[in-house]
């Protein structure tokens, strides 16, 4: 579904991502895990079209389509979606006026007002969100938790083949994760993918990964199951740094 | 009227003692007002065109236009029903809001006004400025030039000298009109449009008036003159909502000067839109008079090719305990220009003045178009709330990759952006059919070319 070879990506001037290579099937919940700094986010936006990023080398195919001549809409369309760390906030624009743009423009179909407002009461409801909430300007006055939320009602309302999660975890109490963690399983099952970037394994309780891979200085430096998770958490990143990083790689 | 009896003078050559002695004469009008005329001929004449080297006009070139030199006067057919109005202004009609009362000036003349009966029995009035000055030419003497004077400025003299069609509203004492009263402006003729608005609303009184320009001329067709004077008198407690639209046709060039007075507890909310004309000059004069007047001022512009839309605006504060918030908002793209040029003046003793005056501009594209933006305090108060501030940006493209990030096409998600931007100053407008009007032109704005351009 979703391959990255030798992934390269700079930014003014500087290499964030230095030869990445990644392969996610159909059907699958890949963790990507790493300290700050390790190029995760870089990842995450790179794989949705930012355009401040340069890629200097490398592919990414999505379903066998070259993604990196597409523009971020068009990445959209094919099914990818990108639940980002920090959200922009955008004056003037409602949560509901926004979701019926979008959702209307990835369909390439208009719904009825009914059919949307109905679509949207049912996710609204999935994310334990008020309907008043629809009202309000996209992420503006919005709480860490508020906007995380948002993105995953987004992330509903879209359906997407392939949802890549950055740090939607970060600044989450318990129950606010359990809510977001409730919004992905919603769409687990054979024809979702997923990649899972964090710094902690504490969401990985809830989504439950079927590969979890070490990032460090622009690399995944090394992969396994849900059990790395647990040897991360109870080793931390200095063990993965003695044991994979600059000084040890060739 | 018919063609015929316009004198030649009228309708040849530009503007001079003798033309403006013969508008005066062919309207039939009091010798008092013939005599204010000429007097503001002279003060035309004797006021020297301004340059950019005056602070008011820095930025805005004028220098080779001469205004007296438009044919100054152009009749229109009488006509005694809508459906007989020219058809483009039964469409800006049928597409504006809803109203209990409308006036139209096409070309030099009113030709059409029609009040609800209900209204009228309320002592409503809404007429051609001509016919008030024998209907009522008490209000009308007492009012008219009151705000906007010959001397204001050299094109304030001209309006004074040479206006012609023009309207008046006058909302008695303590009367409440629900649906608002419209007036369109319609110029299909080279040449000047010189309109005067007079409102006045009574003690108790409220209304909602709105103003709109349009032509269907083009930048290929010789350049139009629009000079225009807007005076709105707001009595005790009284509630007026003022609109200007400006929607002129591409040869236009539009000048026009809008006060208001509002007494003690008086309530003015003005929204001044310019998306029109080639270059549009704009004042916007609040005067809060006496103490617990409020003034909301809003402004929304769009401007595209080589337009220069200039607005100077006054919140004057002439009495304590008076409040007066402005938010002017704009968007600019290619090669066009806008000025804001804002100040809030306090006066000696206006204590407990509360005044915020705020522009925004945003720039679309990276085309070579210039926001100026000038906010300015001039206080004499010491115990004032007074803020102002000013900012101009581009369409932000971390913004525009979220929204793209949701398969929403470059063009579209800057038309989110856009609308956005302009709802802070629309979502204020509790008027349906106009903010409906305003969307469909900002779209059409956005749409110009955009999208083959950042392509």
């Amino acid at each position: 579904m979703l391959k990255i070879e030798n992934l390269h990506v700079e930014i003014d001037g500087n290499e964030i991502v230095k030869g990445l290579d990644l392969e996610v099937g159909k059907g699958e919940i890949h963790a990507i895990m790493g300290p700050n700094g390790s190029g995760k986010s870089t990842l995450a936006n790179v794989l949705m079209g930012h355009p401040r990023y340069e890629i200097t080398d490398g592919s990414i195919t999505f379903e066998g389509e070259d993604v990196l001549e597409l523009e971020p809409d068009e990445r959209a369309k094919m099914g990818m979606f990108l639940a980002f760390q920090y959200p922009s906030e955008v004056p003037g624009v409602s949560v509901a006026n926004f979701l019926r743009t979008a959702v209307n423009s990835v369909r390439e179909e208009e719904l009825s007002p009914m059919e949307m407002y109905r679509l949207l009461q049912e996710k609204m409801r999935v994310m334990q969100m008020d309907v008043k909430f629809a009202e309000r300007y996209l992420n503006e006055g919005f709480s860490g938790g508020e906007k995380k939320r948002n993105e995953i009602l987004q992330m509903l309302m879209l359906d997407p083949k392939l949802a890549i999660m950055d740090e939607t975890d970060s600044g989450l109490d318990i129950d606010a994760l359990q809510i977001v963690a409730k919004g992905v399983n919603e769409l687990r099952g054979p024809e979702f993918s997923a990649v899972i970037i964090t710094h902690y394994q504490r969401i990985l309780r809830y989504i439950e990964p079927d590969r979890v891979h070490v990032m460090l200085d622009g690399r995944l430096v090394t992969s396994g199951g849900k059990e790395l998770a647990d040897q991360l958490e109870e080793k931390g990143y200095d063990w993965v740094r003695q044991e994979f990083g600059a000084g040890t790689q060739s | 009227m018919s063609a015929n009896s316009v004198p030649e003078v009228l309708r040849d050559g530009g503007v001079s003692a003798e033309m403006v002695k013969a508008l005066s004469s062919f309207k039939d009008e009091p010798a008092w007002l013939t005599e204010k005329r000429l007097e503001a001929w002279q003060t035309f004449e004797r006021l020297p065109m301004p340059t950019m080297r005056d602070e008011d006009w820095r930025y805005t070139d004028i220098s080779d236009i001469s205004v007296e030199d438009f044919v100054p006067y152009t009749p229109s057919p009488d006509v005694t029903s809508e459906s007989d109005l020219p058809e483009a202004v039964q469409k800006l009609i049928r597409e504006g809001e809803e109203n209990s009362a409308l006036i139209v000036q096409h070309n030099s003349e009113t030709s059409y006004a029609r009040v609800e009966e209900e209204l009228r029995e309320k002592g409503v009035v809404l007429t051609d400025l001509h016919a008030a000055l024998t209907e009522h030419e008490e209000i009308v003497r007492k009012h008219l030039f009151g705000l906007v004077p010959e001397d204001y400025d050299k094109f304030a003299a001209l309006s004074a000298a040479a206006f012609s069609g023009g309207s008046f509203l006058y909302v008695p004492r303590g009367v409440e009109v629900e649906v608002p009263i419209q007036s369109y402006r319609w110029l299909d003729a080279t040449g000047s449009i010189m309109p005067r608005t007079l409102v006045v609303v009574e003690e108790g009184a409220s209304v909602t008036y709105i103003d709109e320009y349009a032509s269907p001329g083009t930048e290929e067709d010789d350049l139009a003159f629009s000079n225009g004077a807007v005076e709105l008198f707001v009595g005790e407690g009284a509630r007026l909502r003022y609109v200007s639209l400006q929607n002129w046709g591409r040869n236009v060039l539009h000048f026009n000067t809008i006060r208001s007075s509002a007494k003690k507890d008086a309530t003015i909310n003005s929204l001044v839109v310019s998306l029109g004309s080639e270059l549009s000059r704009t004042n916007v004069d609040a005067g809060l008079a006496e103490p617990g007047s409020d003034s909301e001022m809003l402004g929304l512009y769009f401007a595209d090719s080589n337009q220069v839309l200039d607005h100077h605006t006054l919140q004057d504060h002439l009495a304590p305990n008076a409040h007066s918030d402005l938010l002017y908002k704009g968007a600019l793209r290619d090669e066009s220009l806008a000025v804001f040029s804002g100040l809030i003046r306090v006066e000696p003793g206006a204590q407990k003045t509360d005044a915020y005056q705020t522009n925004r501009n945003l720039i679309l594209g990276t085309d070579d178009a210039m926001a100026v933006s000038l906010p300015r305090l001039e206080i004499q108060a010491d115990d004032v709330k007074c803020s102002h501030g000013s900012t101009t940006g581009q369409v932000d493209e971390v913004e525009l990759f979220y929204l793209m990030s949701r398969g929403i096409p470059r063009v579209e998600a800057e038309k989110l952006v856009v609308f956005g931007f302009f709802g802070e100053v629309t979502s204020r407008i509790p008027l349906k059919g106009l903010k409906e009007k305003l969307d469909r032109a900002i779209e059409g704005k956005i749409g110009l070319g955009f999208e083959e351009r950042v392509a």
